[in-house]
């Protein structure tokens, strides 16, 4: 029975993630990470979102590419560059004070959330 | 000249990205607050523009058995017909209204985030696994 509950809540959380990365264009993780962390270890539950994400941000990375979403002019330099930029993003981590970080990158975030409503 | 200004975006997204913030939302508001780009268009560029990355990183965690494939599926697979679904619905909404939309999560995310932080700050496991894993590969 809490097998079968676990397996429906996955379903469940899995369609959130999937309408959340449709309708804003990411954020699919954030909702993946927490929910896998209750029932695997976190190294593994963080490995195992970005499986879980994928392939619907595959699907719908497509959608927007054929409704005119996804103009190459902006998508290609800034793939390039977010690949740079994760890769430093990722040495540059451990050396960040964890916590101070933290609470900028959340300010921050909270910052342009509430700029683009404004 | 606009080439390089994407350019610089998808760096600072990207570094926001890798150091963990924002469960890849970050190149968004960099794209439409700093770049003006379209929300829908943003939107669409931050899906594909996270693909490379995201394909590193899986083969790096799927070759040191860090991937639980039985419980990612029962994510994916409803997961791919509802971001089917919500991206068709995406396109119908006006910009306006999917820009404020869109900063009303944000600004929820940030705020789940930073009352996390406050009761109990926690490490970053996945960025640090990532760097971890690029040293020893």
């Amino acid at each position: 029975m809490r097998k079968r509950g676990e397996l429906a809540k996955r379903l469940g959380s899995g369609a959130l993630l999937g309408a959340v990365n449709g309708l804003f264009g990411g954020g699919g993780g954030m909702i993946a990470v927490p929910l896998l962390e209750r029932s695997l270890p976190v190294r593994e539950a963080h490995a195992t979102a970005i499986a879980a994400v994928f392939p619907a941000t595959l699907l719908s990375g497509a959608v927007y590419a054929v409704s005119g979403r996804a103009p190459l002019p902006v998508l290609l330099p800034a793939a390039i560059g977010v690949a740079i930029g994760g890769f430093f993003g990722a040495k540059l981590l451990p050396r960040l004070p964890v916590r101070a970080a933290d609470l900028l990158f959340g300010l921050l975030m909270l910052i342009a959330g509430v700029g683009m409503v404004l | 000249m606009s080439f390089y200004v994407f350019l610089l975006a998808g760096i600072l997204g990207g570094l926001l990205g890798g150091m963990g913030m924002g469960g890849g939302t970050a190149l968004i508001p960099v794209l439409v607050l700093l770049c003006g780009v379209e929300q829908g268009a943003a939107q669409g560029v931050n899906l594909l523009a996270f693909v490379p990355m995201a394909l590193v990183a899986l083969s790096v965690h799927a070759r040191q058995g860090l991937v639980k494939w039985r419980a990612a599926l029962s994510f994916a697979l409803p997961a791919l017909l509802f971001s089917a679904l919500f991206s068709l619905a995406s396109d119908l909404l006006p910009s306006a209204v999917l820009k404020s939309a869109f900063g009303v999560f944000l600004t929820a995310l940030s705020l789940f985030r930073l009352k996390r932080d406050i009761s109990a700050p926690s490490p970053r496991p996945k960025s640090e696994n990532f760097h971890q894993n690029m040293k020893n590969n």
